[in-house]
């Protein structure tokens, strides 16, 4: 399981309700150290604590993908873990996929192909569509529709745009 | 929205998981955490613990043996099921079943499939599935071992025979030998809905004619309370030709048996009546035609 292997991180632990827990995560190549409360949710913990505002928080309940960041190398919605989940875990969000001041080709196609209209859906797409490309990288539009994006909403509805960066 | 306040256990043993909840009834497991999240941040539960399994080793295995498969542990995430050759191979049902549930980010690092059955919605998938294949849950809890078939495993909406301190431990599936076919048919609303109705269908060939030797019909929000077994359409396949006339007579019963309840899934309980039927029948040829 890719959950394991995360060394270092305390294999047991219990903290009470009102008390923090101290958890070691490596988002985007750094290492950061943070105490959290264990109701505090990583898309909280992301946006709140480490200032990762490109992840969004739209539903709030697991349905539009908006807060989708890479967890140990596959896709989850952030709003859906919690912080203490992540301890000794790595993490990848939008912030982390432009190297050196250029664009990942992700982001370029999606740029290219004018594959947003408000924009708030977007870092969601980018990062569930990196993850889709990493377990498949040439997946056909039915695969791209009906499993690997269909867990991310847009309500200007332009899936069409969407759909296209990944052609 | 915030969870309310709980406190936090992280436990190296699925025995030192039942010690916890053994000692604290309002303690609660977190496996992969995605229906539990959202019955936190609604307020639905308000746990004094979240006991977090997530770190116990060697929960996450598919082991395929000649007369059964193990689906072990608490943690086998959907999207394991989902990618697993094997089991396209012998009970496609099962991955048919784990790629229609949510989405993929919910089923990559969250759902799994004893949380699903832990938590026991009434349009859950795998309920269906697993009662088509007559698979039981392995239970631990304080005085041991318990096995339960996954039929009376739940009782109603939300609740299962699990008792204080009791944990899913195991999966196990029998397989059969011979010809077996099997599938998994859900109408849903939207992509990575709940189910409004859904139907798992097994069935074994006996080789001269084709006719049934035998047969498991589960569905899944159909029931009234808990998904249950078409033992009156089962009962229509075996030792038949599955003929179309058969088929629809199998459908036919399959509707009868059902008592599904109108709710926001998917209307009026009239409907999805008449859907079991069309699903039943669409999984029998569905299956048929592998």
């Amino acid at each position: 399981m890719r959950f394991r292997g995360d060394g270092g991180m305390a294999a047991t632990l219990k903290v009470g309700p009102e008390e923090k827990v101290r958890i070691r995560v490596k988002v985007n190549g750094v290492w950061y150290e943070r105490e959290v409360e264990p109701r505090k949710l990583l898309v909280h913990f992301l946006r709140e604590d480490l200032g990762l505002t490109s992840v969004h928080v739209g539903c709030d309940t697991g349905h539009c993908g908006a807060c989708t960041v890479i967890m140990n190398g596959v896709s989850v919605k952030s709003c859906q873990v919690l912080a203490v989940q992540a301890d000794g875990a790595e993490i990848l969000t939008l912030e982390g996929l432009a190297k050196d001041g250029k664009l990942h080709p992700i982001q370029e196609a999606f740029w290219e192909k004018h594959a947003l209209q408000c924009g708030y859906c977007t870092p969601g797409f980018i990062m569930e569509t990196y993850w889709l490309l990493s377990e498949n990288p040439n997946p056909t539009e039915e695969e791209i529709r009906r499993g690997g994006l269909s867990g991310n909403l847009c309500r200007c509805t332009g899936y069409q745009n969407i759909i296209e960066p990944l052609n | 929205m915030y969870p309310p306040k709980f406190g936090y256990v992280r436990v190296a043993s699925l025995e030192d998981a039942v010690k916890v909840l053994e000692a604290d009834e309002n303690a609660k497991i977190l496996a992969g955490g995605q229906s539990l999240m959202p019955m936190l941040k609604l307020r639905l539960i308000r746990p004094s613990y979240l006991i977090d399994i997530n770190r116990v080793p060697n929960l996450s295995y598919i082991n395929i043996e000649g007369d059964k498969i193990r689906i072990g542990g608490a943690l086998v995430r959907h999207h394991q099921v989902e990618i697993n050759r094997e089991l396209w191979k012998i009970y496609p049902a099962l991955p048919e079943t784990a790629i229609q549930i949510g989405d993929p980010q919910i089923r990559n690092l969250g759902g799994t499939m004893a949380g699903s059955l832990a938590h026991a919605d009434p349009a859950a998938d795998w309920p269906a599935t697993l009662i088509a294949l007559r698979a039981s849950v392995r239970i631990l809890g304080p005085s041991g071992t318990r096995e339960v078939p996954v039929e009376d495993f739940i009782t109603g909406p939300f609740t299962t025979v699990l008792g204080r301190g009791e944990v899913i431990s195991e999966i196990v599936i029998p397989r059969l030998g011979g010809t077996v076919k099997s599938s998994y048919v859900k109408l849903e609303r939207k992509a990575g809905d709940f189910a409004v109705v859904g139907v798992a269908v097994m069935l074994k060939l006996s080789p001269p004619d084709g006719s049934v030797e035998d047969a498991g019909i589960g569905i899944t929000a159909a029931g009234g309370p808990r998904p249950f077994r078409a033992r009156e359409a089962e009962k229509a396949l075996i030792g038949r030709k599955p003929t179309d006339d058969v088929i629809e007579d199998a459908a036919e019963r399959a509707m009868k048996e059902s008592s599904p309840i109108s709710d926001i899934r998917g209307g009026s309980a009239e409907y999805k009546r008449a859907m079991v039927k069309v699903m039943t029948r669409r999984a029998i040829k569905n299956a048929l035609s592998r």
